[in-house]
Parts: structure tokens; sequence; C-alpha cells
């Protein structure tokens, strides 16, 4: 049984969470950096 | 088929700890799911509040109770309120107590963080009531918030103090939702029994699976305009001030970025209560269950690409409009799909019309009319004539109440025997539900002629030709706000007693999902889970 406190799942677990933490953070990044260039130069006329 | 077992009475000593710690420490995703439910509860009384101002002031033209601004700060909040206060919190509820039960799982993956994610929301909460009093408080407080929810600049930068308030309640509110995000994707991908495969999943979890993926793409956006904002009121920076070389149209770009996503994050939800609730009472298994799955998917990643269609009346170019016009009636595909696979699993069914059911129905009549409103909105030319006008709050209150509001209301209705071991009582749960469809037509059905007949939204005061219309939305509004001291009669009611409610209260409850929460006595014992069940 998977149990919390099995710590191969317990770092499975944090593995996933940090990989949608690092989704979150680029897409926080993406909102400063990316999104506006394009839109100045792009979708805006 | 599955078989799940639980044994409560062997973990006795490791129940829930007594007083207030039990609450303000718990790491039990039931406990948690609760305290969620509770908060959106007061949030929905709270905004609710601010919505019955609102139809007083508009019942007759001139004004009436306040200052403009007040009206405008009371329209803002409203909105943030029942937004970020009150829906999102509510199905985040639900997840926390469903998802784990559903698929099988001890607690969610995370449930330190399931903590936390709870408890900055009501910091936020106070940052946002905070936001209202701050002008009035502080000298020198400026003008109240009086945006709307998508806080434009320049005027959002003109703001006073309470803007400050409500840009921490939005950083709180997003860190809350991401953590809560990346713990129900976690619980999903690593939690689930051996053999709950992701297509034996119930609809609820997919729907949660999905959106969860949304708000962890599309949060941060928003977190990061508002922190442009607070730069540019604070900190000298022009990102939306065209004095300084900025671009106040790159905010409205980034707030719909966020902001049109976040409708599928308030509807996924509701659809997947729908996704459980239809097939339970109309006893049949739910058609096309994987075409389901992928019509979710499918809404969600077209909800991300068509945002600009809420900025037709900026002026862009002809390219883009026609981009975002297309792709945003491209979206009724995967709606439609949806909707007629439900009426589909009701097809030969053998139906009863239980509350759940009835708001299920309702739900699925309405949010049609939505979609009506939608497309109309959708179509370039005519939206510029009702862009801004009551026909767009009455089309959003069609999408939301039904869409997302009702769904929640059916899951209430369908697990308060599951959470509360006990049967609610299903004559004031009809008569809840007739109450609050008819009120609601009241309130925002004449919005639609109001506003095709020029009536703008966000202003305080009318023209004296829009009065009858707005007499019965007060009125509509009076009643459905009143209905809701039923709901919460009716809960109080089924917490403290009532015919006990078997592990199965619903005769097609097995046939309604097949997730293992059935499999769990009604109410569930602390610990769920604590023996692996078994999926055959």
């Amino acid at each position: 049984m998977k149990a919390p406190d099995d710590d191969k799942l317990r770092k499975a677990n944090l593995r996933v969470a940090i990989i949608l933490g690092i989704i979150a953070g680029l897409a926080l990044l993406y909102s400063f950096i990316y999104l506006p260039k394009v839109l100045s130069g792009g979708v805006v006329p | 088929m599955s078989v799940a077992t639980t044994h409560d009475h062997h973990h006795d000593h490791h129940g829930p700890p007594r007083g207030w710690q039990r609450w303000v420490y718990s790491t039990n995703h039931k406990d948690i799911g609760t305290m969620y439910l509770f908060f959106a509860l007061f949030m929905l009384f709270f905004g609710g509040a601010m919505a019955m101002y609102i139809r007083a002031e508009l019942f007759m033209p001139g004004v009436q109770l306040a200052s403009p601004d007040f009206y405008n700060n009371m329209v803002t909040d409203h909105a943030l309120v029942m937004v970020f206060g009150m829906v999102m919190p509510a199905a985040a509820g639900m997840a926390n107590w469903m998802i784990p039960m559903m698929i099988g799982a001890p607690d969610m993956a995370l449930p330190r963080l399931n903590n936390l994610s709870f408890w900055l929301l009501p910091a936020a909460a106070i940052l946002l009531m905070l936001s209202i009093v701050a002008p009035y408080i502080f000298p020198d407080g400026g003008t109240p918030v009086n945006t709307g929810w998508t806080l434009l600049p320049p005027l959002s930068v003109q703001n006073g103090i309470g803007m400050d308030f409500t840009i921490f309640a939005i950083h709180t509110l997003g860190v809350s939702s991401i953590l809560a995000s990346i713990n129900i994707v976690t619980t999903i991908l690593n939690m689930r029994a051996p053999g709950m495969t992701m297509m034996k999943m119930p609809l609820f979890v997919w729907a949660w699976f999905f959106t969860a993926l949304l708000l962890i793409a599309v949060m941060p956006v928003l977190a990061g305009a508002v922190t442009m904002l607070l730069f540019d009121r604070h900190f000298g920076t022009s990102f939306f001030d065209a004095a300084g070389g900025g671009d106040p149209i790159l905010f409205q770009h980034l707030f719909w970025f966020f902001g049109h996503p976040e409708v599928y994050v308030l509807l996924l939800p509701s659809i997947g209560v729908l996704g459980l609730v239809i097939p339970t009472f109309a006893r049949k298994p739910l058609f096309g269950y994987k075409a389901l799955v992928y019509g979710m998917g499918v809404l969600a990643a077209l909800g991300m690409v068509v945002w600009a269609h809420h900025q037709y009346t900026i002026g862009m170019s002809l390219v883009a409009t026609n981009y975002f016009m297309i792709g945003t009636i491209l979206i009724s595909i995967p709606v439609g799909l949806m909707l007629m696979n439900f009426i589909f699993t009701m097809w030969r069914g053998s139906m009863t019309f239980e509350t759940p059911m009835l708001f299920g129905i309702a739900i699925i009549l309405m949010f049609s009319f939505a979609g009506v409103t939608g497309v109309m909105l959708a179509v370039v030319p005519a939206d510029m004539q009702y862009h801004d006008t009551m026909f767009v709050v009455a089309h959003f209150h069609y999408a939301l109440i039904p869409g997302a509001v009702f769904g929640l209301y059916a899951g209430v209705f369908y697990w308060l025997p599951k959470w509360t071991g006990h049967m609610y009582n299903e004559r004031l749960g009809q008569i809840f539900f007739w109450w609050t469809t008819i009120s609601f037509n009241l309130t925002f059905f004449p919005q639609h002629f109001s506003g095709l007949a020029g009536m703008p939204r966000r202003i305080v005061d009318y023209s004296i030709q829009y009065t009858e219309f707005n007499m019965i939305s007060s009125i509509g509004g009076f009643l459905f706000g009143l209905s809701h001291l039923l709901f919460l009669f009716i809960i109080i009611q089924t917490i403290r007693g009532g015919a006990k409610a078997p592990a199965k209260p619903w005769e097609g409850s097995q046939i309604g999902t097949p997730g293992l929460e059935w499999t769990l006595p009604s109410p569930p014992p602390f610990h769920s889970f604590t023996e692996a069940p078994v999926i055959k």
C-alpha cells in the first residue's frame, strides 16, 4: 500500500511538486518578459 | 467493481486532535475540505451582501444609498469575493474531501502544504476586507478600489491605498491556489490506489486535474501583472503608463490571459460534479466518458488562447481580431459535446429528480443559454454594440451561476449525506432549488433587455427607461439572496441530525461514479484508507 510516510512516495511527490512549481515560476517570468515583448510588437497594433 | 477495507477502530489513538488544534494544525484532507467549504459559505454571504447593496442601489434611477465610488467598490469586491473567495474555495473544498476518497488515497500528497493553502485564504480575505475600509481609515486614503475586478490601469494606478491591499490579497490568493493546485495534481498522479488507472477515475477527478493545471499556468501571470501594477504605483516604473513608454493595453492582455482561463477554472469542477450526478440519477453509466475527458482537455487548452475576445474594442489588428473570434466560437464544440453527452446519458435512463439532479438539469438548460449569448458576444461587430453593457453582465451571470454555483449546490446536496452521515431534508432541498432557479432568472433575464437597449454596466445611475427592468432584477436579486438563508438552514439541519445515510446514499451511486468513495461508510472515518483498496 502506498502510504504517506512511505519514503519513496514522499520523494516522488516532492519531485512532481517541484516540477509543477518550476512551471508556475516560468509562467510568472513569462508574464514579465515574453508576453510584453510579443504583445508590444505582435498582437497589439 | 471495487472493494475497500477501512479500519478506523484500529486507529482510535490516531483520531482527530481535540479543540482548536484539530483545525489550525490540520493535515487531514477531510478537515481541510470542511474548512474550505465553511470559508466559502461565509464568503458567499459576504459577497452576497454586496450584491444586495448593488441591487438596492439599482432599484431606482438616481444615486440612492452611497457615493458612486462606493458603488463601484462594491461591484469590484463582489466579483473578487465571489470568484476567489467563494467559488474557488468551495470547489477546492470538494476536491479535498472527495479526490483522495475517490482514487483510494490515504490523504493528499502534501498534507502540510494543504494546511498552508487553506490558511492563506483567511489572510487574503482580511486583506480584501481591509481594502474596502482602508480609504476611510487612513489619512489620504484616496479613492476606494473602483476599477471592477479587471483592475485596469490607469485608474488602478490612481486609486488610493485600498488598491495596495487588493494587490496583496490577490498575491495571497494566488499563492494559495497555486499550492493547492500543485497538491491536487501530485495527488492524482502519484497517490492513486493500485488498479485505479487514469481512465478509471471519476470525471470530477479529471475535471480537477485540468483545473489545477490551468491554475498553475495562468495564476502566476495575474500575480506578475498586479506586481507590475504595484511597481507602477510605488516604484516609478511605467509598465502601463503611456507617458513613460508603457502601455495600459498590456495590462488588459495580461489580465485576460489569466481571466479567461479563470472562467474554465470556475466551470470545470462543476462539469465534473455534473458527470457524477447525471449518471447517478439517470441510473445509466456516463455516455462518452473518454470524449468528456478529452473534451475537458480541449476546453482547457482552447481557453488559454482566446483571451482577447474580452478586448475587441481596443482596436486590434484584423488578423488578431479574426483569430480571437474564430478561436472563441470553436470553444462551443467541446462545450456542446459535453452537454450532449449529459443529455445522452439521461436518454432512456430511469431518472428520478432529487435535488442534485434538478440542479444538474437546470445547469444544462441555463448554461446552454449562456452559451448562446456567448457566441453572440464572440462575434466582433455584434460585440462592439454589446461591450460594457448589462447584456455582458447577464451573459456571465448565466455562465457562472448555473455553470459554476449550481454545480456546487448539486455537489453539496449530492455529497452532504456522505460528509455528514445524515440525509438532508429532500422537500426543503427541492424548495431551495425552485426558489433559487426562479429568482435567479428573475434577476438576470431582464438584464439582457436593458443591456441590448444600451444600459451600461458599472455605473451607479441609469436613464429612466431602464427602470422597470431594474426593478424586476432587484426584486429577483433580493429573493435570490433570501433563498440562501434556507440553504444555510438545510446545511445546519443536516449536520445536526436527520435520517442516517448509508455508505451509498443514492440507488445509482456506484453507476454514477466508479470511484472508491462509496466503499467507505457515511461519514467516512478520520483516516479514510489505512489498507489498500482492491480494485477489480
